[in-house]
């Protein structure tokens, strides 16, 4: 009888314990929930710390779900006027001092967007992460004197292009607080790092981020999202080439 | 007769006629050399691209295009199966192709990396170096030239972080260790290049069995290979390196025409005095019955015999000369290899063809019996008589 | 007695012209061969010296150790004040800036969307200089249009214009990325095309001028690479070692941006290449002279030995040997100085005129093209003319030295009797 005790005793408490880590599928869906939206309106600055200078660019920037979006460069002056197309897996700029609209496709989207850390790919890369990768709740930790949630995601198809994802999401606003972006190898690429937080609405979004290729030496790019709007009525023209003209 | 006549004659000369066949033999030498060591150069850069670069002939991907990166990604086809016993038996060897970003301490750097079986004795690369003999440490063995070395500051045992991106777009990276650092004398190997394993580069590209080229150790039965190859034979591939030796080659002919012209004017210088010098004999010879023409031949024949000796000297003395050159080569100094061209590491061995040692001959041959019959116009004006009195 | 000498020369033909001939004719081998020579290896080095090295280059440290991807990124901007400072520094250098880069050439269809993209290779140098067109013979290696003469036109390879389908004047617009990493874009008219020599380059590359560039990637002021010339237009590896040194210890501190400078002969192992290539012209020369001096020196022989009749009358007559060997001694003096000074005189104009003109070897091997140098140009250099008017002299002196022993050797009647032969 005594054993029999023991046995439901840490049975109990073994459930207790998984209870206790969310369903990873859950809190995926829930991230998604709270960072995308079906329009996004945002002014953002991007600073970009090369070798020589550190530069600033701010941007006005409005998407449509994952497929779609547009930016315009509002500073400095000689970004002033730059806009960008994104349509699904197409990207166009417009520069407004050679009046051109040019194409950026295949192996040019390789290449990193003024300079940052980042490629014109990872720009684009806008996907529900419930859709992309599977994920199990692996621990919990303190980040940034947030309680966080350790999930490990796993790419669900072959063509995601960073297989591996560790991630730090805040217990209670379900915000990723901290990523990591791993080859198929396990070899660390890229890190993610949200140094502040702002609330609008109901979501909680990173207001600064320090994006960082890893395998690269030097401090990487910063985004600020100075102001964001979420569902708010986009007309469907601004995703159209005809507004990187006018 | 007048070839016995002529014999006697140069031999009565003694050991001025030995000067001038000596002179002789030097200028055909210097010639046959010069050329020789061109020719060597050549035959060398062919024998070192094939020996590290595309064998006995290869094909290529129909979508590659050496000089376009982007292009490196998307050409890679499946080996045909026609080949795989070929393969197996070491007698071609599949590389893939792949560009890929190398961090060496910390800095991006674009690269070609080149998959290429372990095991292959095909190419003179050291894949064997390539076999993973430690699985535990998770470094993957790679081999880069001299050129790739230094630019990159990188040597034997560093560890250096490649990137790259799968069939899919997917992002991999690997640590790898270099296992070898090459001393090619083909730089189309070296520069920008990474070396590592053909079946780990297809299973990080999520390829199977995929490779860019198709080396041949032997010529291949058939430059048909189905429409996703293009055969490549050596003479296209070498197209290159061959107009430019031959650039170089261009500038010996200047030294050439000096050389022949020395040879002329020791030719021409003999047989002045000898006209003059021999002027009674030769009235003799027109008042026993000679021609002047006969006479002319005489001489022009002399000088042509010069040339005959001097070429025998040349291919008997000059043996040791040419056979050395031939088998120890002209040794080209280390720090010259740093060039952008094949054939500049290993000594060059010199290579005489019968077809480039006949036409100097011949040659050289055409330039002595015109310099000897230039003086011979004298003999044309002289009157028999005034010669034999010694009058002219 | 040099009188008397001249006299005799000029009276017998048989005495002097040919003789002097040979003279001449070896000597202008010799002198034309080391001004060949000499010009190869100039040649070789004035190649390197426009397209790559300079004699002396400028870069930043930082560029200078990855100089072989050429990053622009880590080049020179505002350098104005500082070219002050190295022109009064070192004057009579000739300084031309330059920038390599890369950029995406993006041309338009009708409605100024993307039509034809292709990667390209530029070069920007100051095309404002005539010696720099000069120095890329960019005049000789067009193909067709002009070189740029207004603001922001260019010239590409003739390969990469045919495969972009362009036409002359086309639009096309460069998309690159900034000296600070910004995009960069900027509209050009194409001029002109050349064609380059050299295969990767003729696939994607292009010309353009070094102010449009500099606007086109922020670089105010700015260059990768700094090319300066030593006054006379000819390498001197001595002068160029010492600027060097006063330079970089004035100048480079050791900041990453600092400007280090590099001689002609520091870049691309050349300073090896050139002493090699000295080895062997100096090798190649000294046997040309030794095959000279033999036939000069058989040459002086065989004139003293078919002299010996002469020699046994005038023995005869009275004339004491040494008296008469001393006088072919300085009869053979002045055949050889003669010889050599119309040898020399000829040869210096035979070298003169291929100085200009140069031996153009683009007739053989079928190509014009910018990189690839065909033509080699000979130079005056009073070094090799002593070269080949030594030997010249020498060697004829030494024949009739060698001849005039016959004299002492022989007895007075022997000597006579080769007189009726």
């Amino acid at each position: 009888m005594k054993k029999l005790n023991i046995i439901m005793i840490l049975a109990f408490a073994l459930t207790q314990l998984c209870a206790a880590f969310p369903e990873g599928e859950e809190l995926l869906r829930k991230i998604d929930a709270n960072m995308l939206s079906n329009t996004m309106k945002a002014k953002t600055t991007m600073i970009v710390q090369t070798r020589r200078a550190s530069r600033t660019m701010v941007s006005n920037n409005w998407s449509q779900g994952t497929d779609k979006a547009f930016s315009e460069y509002t500073a400095p002056a000689r970004e002033k006027g730059t806009k960008m197309l994104k349509d699904g897996d197409n990207l166009w700029i417009y520069d407004p001092n050679t009046d051109r609209v040019i194409q950026i496709s295949g192996n040019m989207l390789k290449q990193s967007v003024m300079g940052s850390d980042l490629s014109y790919e990872d720009m684009m890369e806008e996907t529900k992460m419930q859709e992309s990768y599977a994920a199990v709740v692996t621990d919990e930790t303190v980040y940034e004197k947030r309680d966080c949630w350790i999930l490990d995601l796993t790419a669900k198809k072959a063509d995601v292009t960073y297989q591996n994802v560790k991630l730090y999401v805040d217990k209670e606003r379900f915000l990723p607080l901290y990523q990591e972006l791993y080859a198929k190898s396990g070899k660390l690429l890229k890190t993610y790092k949200v140094q502040e937080v702002m609330q609008s609405g109901q979501r909680w979004y990173p207001k600064k981020v320090l994006y960082k290729d890893e395998l690269k030496s030097g401090k990487g790019t910063i985004f600020i999202v100075d102001r964001v709007e979420f569902d708010v009525k986009i007309p469907a023209h601004i995703f159209t080439k005809a507004a990187l003209r006018k | 007769m007048i070839t016995g006549l002529a014999f006697k004659n140069i031999l009565g000369n003694g050991w001025r006629s030995l000067i001038n066949v000596v002179i002789l033999s030097i200028v055909l030498t210097g010639m046959i050399w010069m050329q020789g060591i061109y020719d060597g150069w050549g035959r060398l850069a062919r024998r070192q691209m094939q020996e590290w670069e595309f064998g006995s002939g290869h094909f290529v991907q129909k979508d590659y295009d050496k000089y376009d990166s982007f292009t490196w990604d998307d050409s890679q086809a499946e080996i045909p199966s026609s080949l795989q016993q070929l393969i197996k038996d070491d007698k071609a060897v599949p590389i893939l192709y792949s560009s890929g970003v190398l961090y060496p301490q910390g800095r991006m750097t674009p690269v070609l990396v080149k998959g290429i079986p372990a095991g292959q004795t095909v190419l003179s690369i050291p894949s064997a170096e390539l076999k993973e003999t430690d699985t535990t440490s998770g470094f993957v063995p790679a081999l880069i030239g001299s050129q790739m070395a230094k630019s990159s500051r990188l040597q034997e045992g560093d560890i250096v972080t490649l990137r790259w991106k799968d069939v899919n777009g997917v992002y991999n990276a690997a640590d790898l260790i270099i296992a070898r650092v090459i001393a090619t004398p083909v730089p189309t190997v070296d520069v920008s290049q990474v070396w590592i394993d053909f079946d780990r580069l297809n299973e990080a590209r999520a390829l199977e069995n995929n490779a860019t080229i198709l080396v041949f150790k032997n010529k291949p039965e058939s430059t048909d290979l189905g429409a996703d190859w293009r055969y490549v034979s050596t003479d296209e591939a070498m197209a290159g390196t061959d107009a430019m030796i031959n650039a170089k080659r261009a500038g010996g002919y200047v030294l050439f025409t000096l050389l022949l012209f020395l040879s002329m004017i020791a030719i021409f210088d003999t047989q002045i005095l000898a006209i003059f010098k021999r002027r009674k004999e030769i009235g003799t010879l027109i008042a026993l019955g000679l021609t002047k023409q006969q006479i002319i031949r005489l001489f022009t024949l002399e000088g042509i015999l010069y040339m005959i000796m001097g070429t025998i000297f040349t291919g008997t003395v000059g043996l040791p000369f040419f056979y050395y050159f031939a088998t120890k080569g002209y040794p080209i100094p280390q720090e010259m290899t740093g060039y952008n061209i094949a054939g500049m590491s290993e000594a060059i061995q010199c290579y005489y063809s019968p077809g480039m040692v006949t036409t100097t001959v011949l040659i050289v041959l055409a330039v002595t019996a015109f310099a000897s019959w230039l003086p011979t116009a004298r003999i044309a004006r002289m009157k028999a008589t005034d010669a034999l009195l010694g009058k002219v | 007695m040099l009188k008397f000498i001249l006299k005799g020369l000029l009276r017998d033909r048989s005495r002097s012209f040919f003789p002097i001939l040979i003279v001449t004719a070896g000597v202008m081998v010799i002198v034309f061969m080391a001004s060949y020579l000499d010009g190869f290896v100039r040649s070789m080095l004035n190649q390197n010296a426009r397209f790559e090295t300079g004699h002396l280059k400028i870069v930043t440290n930082a560029y200078a150790e990855n100089i072989s991807q050429k990053p622009y990124d880590l080049g020179f901007i505002d350098m104005g004040d500082e070219m002050d400072d190295w022109k009064k520094d070192f004057p009579g250098i000739r300084w031309t800036p330059r920038i390599y880069f890369g950029a995406l050439l993006d041309v338009p269809d009708s409605i100024g969307e993307t039509r034809e993209q292709g990667n390209v290779f530029g070069l920007a140098v100051d095309l404002k200089d005539e010696t720099v067109v000069d120095d890329f013979r960019l005049q000789e290696s067009l193909v067709r249009g002009r070189l740029p003469q207004k603001p922001n036109e260019i010239i590409l390879s003739e390969t990469l214009f045919d495969k972009l389908g362009l036409a002359l004047n086309s639009t096309v617009t460069l998309l690159g990325s900034s000296f600070f990493g910004a995009m960069s874009f900027a509209n050009f008219s194409v001029c002109g095309t050349v064609t380059f020599g050299v295969e990767a380059i003729d696939r994607s590359g292009l010309i353009a001028d070094i102010e449009d560039v500099r606007t086109f990637l922020d670089m105010q002021d700015g260059a990768s690479e700094y090319f300066g010339y030593l006054p006379g237009g000819e390498y001197d590896d001595e002068t160029v070692q010492n600027i060097k040194q006063q330079f970089n210890a004035k100048y480079n501190l050791g900041d990453e941006f600092d400007p280090v400078m590099l001689a002609l002969t520091d870049q691309n192992d050349l300073g090896f290449l050139l002493l090699y290539m000295k080895f062997a012209m100096a090798l190649i020369s000294f046997v040309f002279v030794i095959i000279i001096g033999i036939v000069l020196w058989n040459a002086g022989l065989m004139n003293g030995i078919r002299r010996y009749g002469e020699f046994g009358l005038r023995l005869a007559m009275g004339e004491s040997k040494g008296h008469l060997y001393g006088w072919l001694l300085i009869e053979s003096l002045v055949i050889g100085i003669i010889g050599s000074v119309i040898g020399a005189a000829l040869s210096i104009v035979a070298v003169l005129y291929f100085k200009d003109k140069g031996f153009n070897f683009s007739a053989i091997l079928k190509d014009t093209s910018m990189m690839v140098e065909n033509v080699i140009y000979t130079t005056l250099n009073w070094k090799n003319v002593l070269l080949g008017m030594l030997p010249g002299i020498m060697a004829t002196i030494l024949g009739a030295l060698l001849a005039g022993l016959g004299i002492f050797r022989r007895k007075t009647s022997q000597l006579f009797k080769e007189l009726e032969t």
